[in-house]
């Protein structure tokens, strides 16, 4: 049977982080056509970074057309390693193509000690601005979907620029204005394109509030725990989040170029 | 009894402060559009743009029978979302409480004021964050001369 290839989406935002040493709910929604693809049945793995399995095929179950398995606290237990290189195989049967096509969707995971988690709610939008409440669209009820996805725009960039995990990172406080301000950057831009005008009060605001953005993005820094156990390695010592880079090599006059001419 | 013209633009302004949300601009009305865009939803400013003879006898121990010209402008916000039509109805319909308000009896507040309703004028901002709304009514009441 030939294998159908209709690009099926999966609901994959970032790593898919999982607690040891604790029962975790791991799911798996697929989409096509703005809408959940209903799935039948299917098997669950998970692949250790040595190649192994810790969970081999077992069966899913399907909750409102999304898989879903529980690791319990014994599965994820203490002798796992830490950190990256896990990856989830999730093969689903499912309405869309063949009958008994199977499709199989990997995504990388981690096992950590703990998750990273945000600290902006709708209220501290609403802090800075008083009418934002007010002017929330009638299809909503919070301001959250704009929050979530500022978050997860944030957990991707800390990956792909800073180079660091975010469950290592210690401190969730230091994102909150670099969080706040990027959300409200997506509500005015989002406010902005439905009025059909090149300019406005919105388009401004959002303007404003990518340029502080990016400003508090740069200026962040953390406790970081470096070698996965739990705890600061110094809490003193804070850890920038994006690195100095010296572009250009030092002077004719720098200091080891003068020891050099000196010796010889 | 006699009204005076600022008794007469209070009178109305107190009766639209009655409806929910309404709070009454701290800005003239022919300025009406400097109010702060946090606040602007539901202000609203009542001006006597002018007042005339209504035509009876002038006795100066009963004041003047007068008629006066009073426009009511009052702002809606159009959430950028549902500015039309859910937001435009919601303002036609804030336009519709306002109007019954105003033509709401006066004798608790000020007696002898009799007020009809004009007309209505609409108009949405260039950011289409607002609708400003003009209600003009004639007011019918005796101008106090002592």
């Amino acid at each position: 049977m030939a294998i159908e290839s209709t690009p099926y989406a999966t609901d994959t935002k970032t790593v898919v982080l999982l607690e040891r040493e604790a029962a975790n709910l791991t799911e798996m929604t697929i989409y096509r056509d703005g809408d959940k693809v209903h799935i039948n049945s299917g098997t669950y793995t998970l692949i250790k970074p040595d190649g192994t399995k810790l969970v081999d095929a077992a069966a899913v179950t399907v909750a409102a057309n999304v898989a879903q398995y529980t690791h319990s606290a014994a599965n994820l237990d203490s002798t796992q390693a830490l950190g990256e290189g896990y990856v989830q195989e999730w093969v689903l049967n499912h309405d869309g193509g063949h009958p008994d096509q199977n499709y199989t969707y990997r995504r990388m995971a981690a096992v950590v000690r703990r998750r990273l988690y945000p600290t902006v709610y709708d209220g501290d939008l609403t802090a800075i601005y008083s009418d934002l409440a007010d002017l929330r669209p009638s299809t909503l009820t919070s301001y959250q979907q704009y929050i979530d996805d500022a978050w997860y725009q944030m957990l991707r960039r800390i990956r792909q620029e800073a180079g660091g995990f975010e469950y290592l990172i210690m401190s969730s406080e230091v994102f909150f204005d670099a969080h706040r301000h990027f959300t409200l950057y997506l509500i005015w831009r989002d406010f902005h394109s439905s009025l059909g005008q090149s300019n406005g009060r919105y388009m401004d605001l959002a303007q404003e509030h990518y340029r502080l953005y990016q400003d508090e993005w740069k200026r962040i820094n953390f406790v970081y725990d470096y070698d996965h156990d739990g705890k600061a390695e110094d809490a003193n010592q804070r850890q920038a989040k994006q690195p100095v880079v010296y572009t250009s090599s030092p002077g004719s006059l720098g200091r080891f170029r003068w020891y050099r001419r000196g010796r010889y | 009894m006699s009204v005076s013209f600022s008794q007469l633009r209070a009178a109305v302004a107190t009766q639209i402060d009655a409806l929910a949300g309404f709070t009454e601009s701290r800005i003239p009305p022919e300025y009406f559009g400097r109010n702060e865009n946090s606040v602007a939803h539901k202000r609203f400013a009542v001006a006597l743009s002018a007042s005339n003879d209504a035509g009876d006898r002038m006795r100066r121990a009963v004041g003047v029978y007068a008629s006066s010209t009073v426009r009511v402008t009052f702002a809606y916000r159009l959430r950028p979302k549902d500015a039309y039509p859910t937001d435009y109805d919601a303002a036609l319909d804030a336009e519709k409480d306002v109007i019954n308000a105003v033509l709401q009896s006066y004798a608790s507040i000020e007696p002898h004021v009799v007020i009809r309703y004009n007309r209505s004028a609409r108009d949405v901002t260039d950011s289409t964050e607002y609708m400003i709304i003009n209600l003009e009514f004639t007011a019918l009441h005796m101008l106090p001369t002592t």
